[in-house]
């Protein structure tokens, strides 16, 4: 069933997808106005959160994180796409908080597909914030692997995986950093991007 | 298309959802069967910091539920769950006996505040077939262990309270009830 499901999912993706061409909404650009936490108890994860599929790479639409630590503050958080690239922050986070990927959505013309994560499981992609500061997170794209997707007939396959850093990190840092233009949190992301630049 | 295909699965969802969830036990027609089952969740479900994400303009929160997905071996239906009710007591599903009275059990969910973003999935990977004559089956307590904030799993055990479960079904039904364990499987792949 699991297989068949995700077959029909995947065809109306793909319906939706020609449909509606190459530029569809991918949720928030910039971060929610208001006071940004500071570098010393707040962590601002970024990284690369993609939807990879035959009709190319595209970023992932409105990522959604959830708060799970019942110690601490709820939060849900959509995550936030500088660019149309996937390279992808959180708004800085208290340190110590447990964030998990929820959701996130195929929207086409006529119908969305809602992609339910559940609450169970901490993958790589599901940030806990052990400490304050920069954390990249990785670059992870729902696809059928790393590297196959053209002519993938195996929907199991179908999931999120983690790709290898092909310049992913560089990329988010550069593309986040005019939002943090004359906060504290510039130069620890300028010193991180001068020792990631070839 | 599109809209067909939408309208085409909201359908067959509707059709498709035909097990009853019980919190008291009921007689079965002479084509049903009735599944007796609990779940348990260990330590308990953080349940007060999940309502503070739950719609404020709900006048109650959803109690916390947990799903069977049963289906006739071979169904089409097979990923689809049966609501078996609150934590912690029997829930009681009636669903329509298939010629071979065999039937799958591949997963069980737990909605927290029976909320489907919420969910905790659980792999089984059953199957059982239903004795002659049986009317009322139970498929077992189910425990299911988590050491974090993310639910990591640490264990899911089947846990024996046959003669609860019967003293159940003898207070709702009387003294005549019978009621049998289901010989699980795992399923073949």
């Amino acid at each position: 069933m699991h297989g068949r499901s995700l077959a029909a999912t995947l065809a109306i993706a793909a319906l939706s997808l020609t449909i509606l061409g190459s530029c569809v909404s991918i949720g928030p650009s910039t971060m929610p106005k208001g006071e940004i936490g500071s570098p010393g108890t707040h962590t601002l994860v970024y990284g690369y959160l993609g939807f990879h599929n035959v009709f190319g790479k595209r970023p992932m639409q409105y990522p959604r994180y959830i708060q799970l630590d019942p110690d601490a503050e709820p939060g849900l958080e959509y995550a936030i796409h500088p660019k149309y690239d996937g390279s992808f922050f959180l708004p800085p986070l208290p340190a110590g908080t447990s964030w998990k990927l929820l959701s996130f959505l195929e929207a086409g013309t006529n119908s969305t597909t809602v992609y339910q994560q559940g609450v169970m499981g901490r993958n790589a992609w599901d940030p806990r914030l052990e400490k304050p500061g920069l954390m990249y997170l990785g670059a992870f794209a729902w696809s059928a692997g790393p590297r196959a997707w053209a002519g993938e007939d195996d929907y199991s396959a179908w999931g999120i995986h983690p790709f290898p850093d092909d310049g992913y990190e560089l990329a988010a840092l550069e593309a986040l950093l005019p939002q943090f233009a004359k906060t504290e949190w510039e130069p620890i992301i300028k010193a991180r991007i001068k020792e990631l630049e070839p | 298309m599109k809209r067909t295909i939408a309208a085409a699965l909201f359908l067959s969802l509707a059709i498709a959802l035909p097990a009853a969830a019980q919190e008291t036990p009921v007689r079965p027609k002479a084509n049903e069967v009735v599944f007796v089952a609990k779940v348990r969740v260990q330590p308990a479900i953080p349940e007060a910091f999940f309502a503070q994400y739950s719609d404020a303009r709900q006048d109650t929160v959803p109690a916390t539920t947990a799903y069977l997905s049963l289906s006739a071996k071979g169904s089409a239906w097979g990923g689809l769950a049966s609501p078996v009710g609150r934590l912690n007591r029997f829930g009681y599903i009636t669903m329509r006996l298939p010629k071979d009275r065999a039937f799958s059990f591949p997963e069980l969910r737990v909605y927290i505040l029976d909320n489907g973003y919420f969910s905790i999935t659980l792999p089984v990977n059953l199957e059982f077939t239903v004795p002659e004559g049986a009317q009322y089956v139970y498929l077992g307590t189910f425990v299911f262990a988590y050491s974090d904030e993310y639910f990591t799993p640490v264990s899911l055990s089947r846990v024996d309270e046959f003669d609860d479960a019967l003293a159940g079904l003898r207070a709702a039904l009387g003294p005549d009830a019978r009621l049998v364990r289901a010989a699980l499987v795992e399923a073949a792949p």
